[in-house]
């Protein structure tokens, strides 16, 4: 008998377990239409088939031999003796069993012991035999921070217990707590730990069990390991395959800290203790385990352990931030919760991540390298592990709407806003690796007192930084005016440190937008630098800022010329991979994108990344970077689906080392929108961009030329969904920004000139609109030579406008010409050129040449559909404009 | 004392249709699984891995001995399945009731210190889970008990249940994610 329902869920299970993701949603979506219960419960079915099938027996057998340990005696009270010794006081029960602390009875030695006394069922008769062997083993195992195992046998009922060495201490994570100890602190003790473990290790002894209650403290602050090499004589054989064959799971003592492959069952190696005491490491720096169970079943705890994705610290202490277990975890490491996060961050975050990996191969080889890495850290040193690289899979989805042209433009202006290179803020983020680069650096400067001031001066313009300061109220540009007013007089004397100094200052002017002061300042500090030694290494970084600061104030020529000079520097100054070299690569980029040269942007984008991924690993904050900018690139040509992976992998990486509010984040959740646009989820566009728009107006200001990229992608989304009011405020505010921020002939205001020309088009109000497109003209032609992109962009919607006016014959014109422009610049197979014949096509019609129309509208109609789907707005006009040629 | 003549003779009456039979061979399997399972026998065995399984298969063998035809066998199985999941369940509820006593130490106060519970009890979840299956889908419940208590092979499973080898993998996999989901707690209300 079956119930109908659950006949259904069966055969829909049937159907779709075995099918790829793809195709099972396509086929759920068949089949269970709009029964959303029924979806749920057989994807819910289909989530727990896949995992290993080892639950149920487990259940069963351990069922098995819980009834058989049940026969065997349990100790019901205190015993009197174990052997020669005499017990007396019970110390705690643990999982294993109990402890008592016991001395001997003939007073031989006059040591105290603790007697680990084990659960029945835990031993059988074989231990006996296996203490044996492993005893002269342990017994040599003599460190001063571990706990000596003594003796061992049988009591006279029987009773298995083992006898080492009584320590009085305090577990590891209560001592560090109830002393209040600083992570460095913490860190010290930790390593003093691993010292001990990897003495063990070379005495082929592994732990096994590692565990802060099992690693004590004394009194004055010596760390001592239990139980070592216990978890061996308990387990019945030399490969602890039992726990996944018979899935005895009671014999893996503390799952928490248990690795992998000790779920697993698979063999257990010195690389297990590294795992545990990675677990260790977390618990004593965040004051939680990277682990959550939900319950205690076998099955859940292989979930977590094995296929689980743990928190690194610095995320875990940030996500409970705010609550009172968060509060006082960080106040007893005597930091704000913030400080702690940070702290965390960076190095100790790899560490830790590095030692916790699934695989025992990819983590540290043994402990003894873990302790070192914590020692560079300690010292101001580069650590030696290197992050994981994470993989995104691009989501499945539907093209409705094709990228227009515009609309990257927007991603790029907010991306170059704040810096294509590496900024001071960028700094921070690897500044704990840039450590040792910093030192030398400072070394160079002679004068303590000159290296006193440049450092004063330097952080206190790392303040001024909105992306250091994250919104603190401080004034900015006097801060900012007065420093450079003090450069000009000051530092006269050391070419090197004024000319550092103002190349800082100018690049704090860039990432606020203030594009002519920062030229200026950076101007100066190229000449300061070259005069006092045309060879300095310090040229290199200026060069880039000033090549950069040029092409965002749309100066093509001396863009030109700068970027070719960073380069040259930057490879004259430094051999092989530098970080300026990449710098100056991605700024070439920026500069072939904006003349259209797709294959030479993605060349070096991409050659600037790889230079990067040598240099740092594979995440880092210009990683990030790079990774956006290729994304930008892979939306010009077109191909979304890339653009997306890359988009968001380059942002995910962002939030995860730099924060969701820092600036760079922000603006590339800009370039992510983007996408989103050109995927037709203008909604969900809408949302990101109302999430963010409120943290880049507090931390930028209402005139930061960032705002307005963001207040332009606003009135698209508007405009698409048909807000036509909504869409007009936002353009209106972002033309008043820009034209503020950037001067009335950069090329964005022209624009945001565009973008309103089509609200008002759209809004019937037809002289507006022409001069608004044709003051955007005007700017474009003024800044760019003949036949830019955006001129064509520029003509195509001037075009509409003629049509919506009914002059076909303008439109014509127009709409030829601009599709000229677009063919010269874009490939064959770009969607912008079939929407250009497209408008030929129904300029034509609209001019009243239909046979010509016909044809050329007839062949675009499928392609158009192809593209954009049936209903889309193109197939609309052209099937409107055919039926209208048809008497 | 039981011996194997009786345990055989009664399988052919049942067999043969006499539904007695069954009355009475369930107590005889009952207690010889039991001694089985609690007996000096699994001691004795070094690195031994227990599985109710074995107990059932030693039971038989014990009971009537390792040449009979393949379809006693895989009968008699049957019942020492369903026999073997009672002696588990029933066993687990008495541990249940001791251990309120507060002998073992349950789940600590800091989450990752937790030690794990021995999971005698987990049966209970999967006795209970398997009840409600046979709710939903009697066949798919009876193969998960020959299966995995009686230690069924797919082929003798099918045997018992007159249904096609495929059918039983069928049954089972559908049976065994819907039980895990059951187990873990992250089913919903059906």
């Amino acid at each position: 008998m079956q119930t109908e329902r659950w006949r259904i869920v069966r055969e829909i299970f049937e159907r779709v377990v075995d099918l790829a993701p793809d195709e099972r949603v396509a086929t759920l979506d068949d089949l269970c239409g709009d029964d959303v219960e029924l979806r749920r419960e057989v994807e819910s079915l289909v989530g727990e088939s896949d995992g290993a099938e080892t639950g149920i027996p487990r259940v069963i057998a351990a069922a098995a031999r819980g009834m058989i340990d049940n026969d065997e005696c349990r100790l019901v009270t205190v015993p009197e003796k174990f052997g020669p010794y005499r017990v007396l006081e019970l110390l705690g029960r643990g999982g294993m069993g109990s402890v008592y602390l016991a001395e001997r009875e003939d007073r031989a030695f006059q040591h105290r012991v603790a007697l680990k006394v084990l659960r029945s069922g835990l031993s059988d008769t074989g231990m006996e035999a296996r203490f044996k062997s492993e005893r002269q083993i342990l017994a040599d195992l003599r460190h001063p921070n571990i706990a000596r195992l003594v003796d061992g046998g049988t009591s006279d009922n029987g009773v298995p217990y083992l006898a080492m060495e009584f320590v009085d201490g305090r577990r590891i994570d209560g001592w560090c707590d109830e002393r209040r100890l600083t992570i460095e602190q913490r860190l010290d003790l930790f390593r003093v730990v691993c010292s001990a473990v990897q003495a063990a290790h070379r005495s082929l002894v592994v732990h096994r069990d590692l565990k802060p209650a099992n690693i004590l403290v004394t009194p004055d602050g010596h760390p001592k390991l239990l139980d070592f090499g216990i978890a061996k004589i308990l387990g019945p054989s030399s490969h602890d395959h039992t726990m996944a064959v018979t899935g005895t799971l009671d014999r893996l003592l503390t799952p928490a800290f248990a690795s992998p492959e000790q779920v697993d069952g698979r063999p257990v190696a010195t690389a297990s203790d590294v795992y545990s005491l990675g677990v260790v490491l977390y618990a004593l720096l965040v004051g939680t385990g990277p682990h959550v169970f939900e319950n205690s079943s076998a099955g859940e705890i292989e979930r977590v352990i094995c296929r689980g994705d743990p928190d690194r610290p610095s995320l875990a202490v940030r996500r409970r931030k705010g609550t009172g277990e968060g509060a006082r975890a960080a106040g007893i490491r005597r930091l704000t919760e913030e400080r702690l996060a940070r702290r965390l961050s960076g190095d100790l975050d790899v560490i830790v991540m590095t030692a916790l990996r699934k695989e025992p191969e990819r983590r540290y080889p043994s402990v003894e390298a873990l302790s070192e890495d914590l020692r560079r850290h300690l010292a101001g040193l580069p650590v030696k592990a290197r992050p994981d690289t994470v993989f995104y899979r691009a989501g499945k989805f539907v093209r409705r709407h094709r990228a227009s042209v515009a609309a990257t433009v927007v991603g790029v202006a907010a991306v170059l806003v704040f810096g294509v290179q590496s900024t001071v803020s960028a700094r921070i983020a690897e500044k704990e690796r840039d450590r040792a680069l910093v030192a030398e650096e400072r070394a160079r400067v002679e004068a303590k007192t000159a290296e006193r001031v440049s450092s004063f001066l330097v952080d206190l313009f790392r303040v001024a930084d909105p992306s250091e300061s994250r919104g603190e109220e401080i004034s900015v540009r006097q801060l900012l005016d007065r420093g450079a007013a003090r450069l000009n007089d000051e530092l006269t004397d050391e070419p090197g440190t004024r000319g550092r100094l103002l190349k800082s200052v100018g690049e704090v002017y860039r990432n606020l937008g203030e594009y002519e002061h920062a030229a200026e300042l950076l101007t100066q500090s190229i000449e300061v630098l070259q005069r006092d030694d045309p060879q300095s290494a310090e040229l290199s970084p200026s060069l880039n800022q000033l090549a950069g600061v040029s092409i965002e104030l749309g100066d093509t020529e001396e863009s030109h010329r700068f970027t070719a000079l960073a380069l040259e520097t930057a490879r004259r100054s430094f051999d092989g991979d530098h970080r300026q070299i990449a710098v100056a690569l991605n700024n070439l980029g920026w500069l072939a994108r904006e003349e259209s040269r797709l294959d030479d942007a993605d060349r070096y984008f991409r050659e600037a990344l790889e230079m990067r991924i040598r240099l740092w690993g594979d995440e880092h904050a210009e990683v990030a970077e790079s990774l956006l900018d290729l994304g930008t690139v892979a939306l010009d040509r077109d191909r979304v689906p890339e653009a997306v992976e890359l988009h968001e992998r380059g942002y995910d990486m962002r939030r995860r080392l730099l924060g969701a509010d820092h600036p760079l984040t922000i603006s590339s959740l800009a370039t992510v929108v983007a996408t989103l646009e050109s995927m037709g989820d203008f909604d969900r566009g809408l949302e990101r961009i109302d999430e963010v728009m409120p943290t880049a107006i507090r931390i930028l200001g209402p005139d930061h030329p960032a705002v307005a990229d963001l207040q332009v992608m606003r009135g698209r989304q508007h405009r698409f969904l048909g807000r036509l009011p909504e869409a007009e405020a936002a353009f209106a505010e972002a033309l008043r920004i820009e034209r503020a921020a950037r001067g009335p002939d950069h090329p964005y205001v022209g624009y945001a000139k565009v973008q309103l020309g089509v609200i008002l088009t759209r809004s019937g109000r037809f002289e507006e609109a022409e001069q608004s497109y044709l003051e955007a003209l005007q700017i474009y032609r003024n800044a760019y030579p003949e036949g830019h992109i955006y001129e064509a962009n520029t003509l195509g919607k001037l075009a509409e406008l003629a049509l919506e006016r009914g002059d076909g014959e303008a439109a014509l014109r127009l709409a030829r010409r601009s599709r000229e422009l677009f063919g010269q610049l874009l490939p064959e197979d770009h969607g912008e050129l079939l929407q250009g014949d497209a408008l030929i096509g129904i300029s034509l019609a609209a001019a009243g040449r239909g046979d010509e129309a016909r044809p050329l509208l007839e062949e675009v109609l499928p392609q158009i559909v192809a593209a954009g789907g049936e209903d889309c707005r193109d197939a609309h006009r052209i099937r409107e404009a055919l039926a209208d040629l048809s008497p | 004392m039981t011996s194997a003549i009786d345990v055989t003779r009664l399988l052919h009456r049942w067999r043969e249709g006499d539904p007695e039979a069954l009355d009475e061979l369930t107590p005889l399997l009952y207690d010889e699984l039991r001694r089985l399972a609690s007996g000096q026998l699994w001691r004795e065995r070094k690195n031994h891995t227990l599985q109710a399984t074995e107990v059932v298969h030693e039971a038989f063998v014990r009971l009537i001995g390792t040449d009979v035809p393949w379809q006693d066998r895989a009968h008699f199985l049957a019942v020492a399945a369903r026999t073997m999941r009672r002696l588990l369940v029933d066993h687990a509820r008495g541990r249940a009731r001791e251990k309120r006593g507060g002998d073992f130490v349950r789940v600590t106060l800091q989450p990752y210190d937790a030690v794990i519970e021995p999971p005698g009890e987990e049966i209970l979840t999967l006795d209970r889970a398997l009840g409600a299956l046979a709710d939903r889908d009697k066949r798919a419940a009876a193969v998960v008990e020959l299966h995995h208590f009686g230690g069924l092979t797919h082929d003798e499973v099918a045997e018992v249940l007159g249904i096609s080898p495929s059918t039983v993998k069928r049954d089972l996999r559908v049976a065994v994610a819907w039980l895990r989901r059951e187990m873990t707690g992250t089913a919903h209300a059906d």
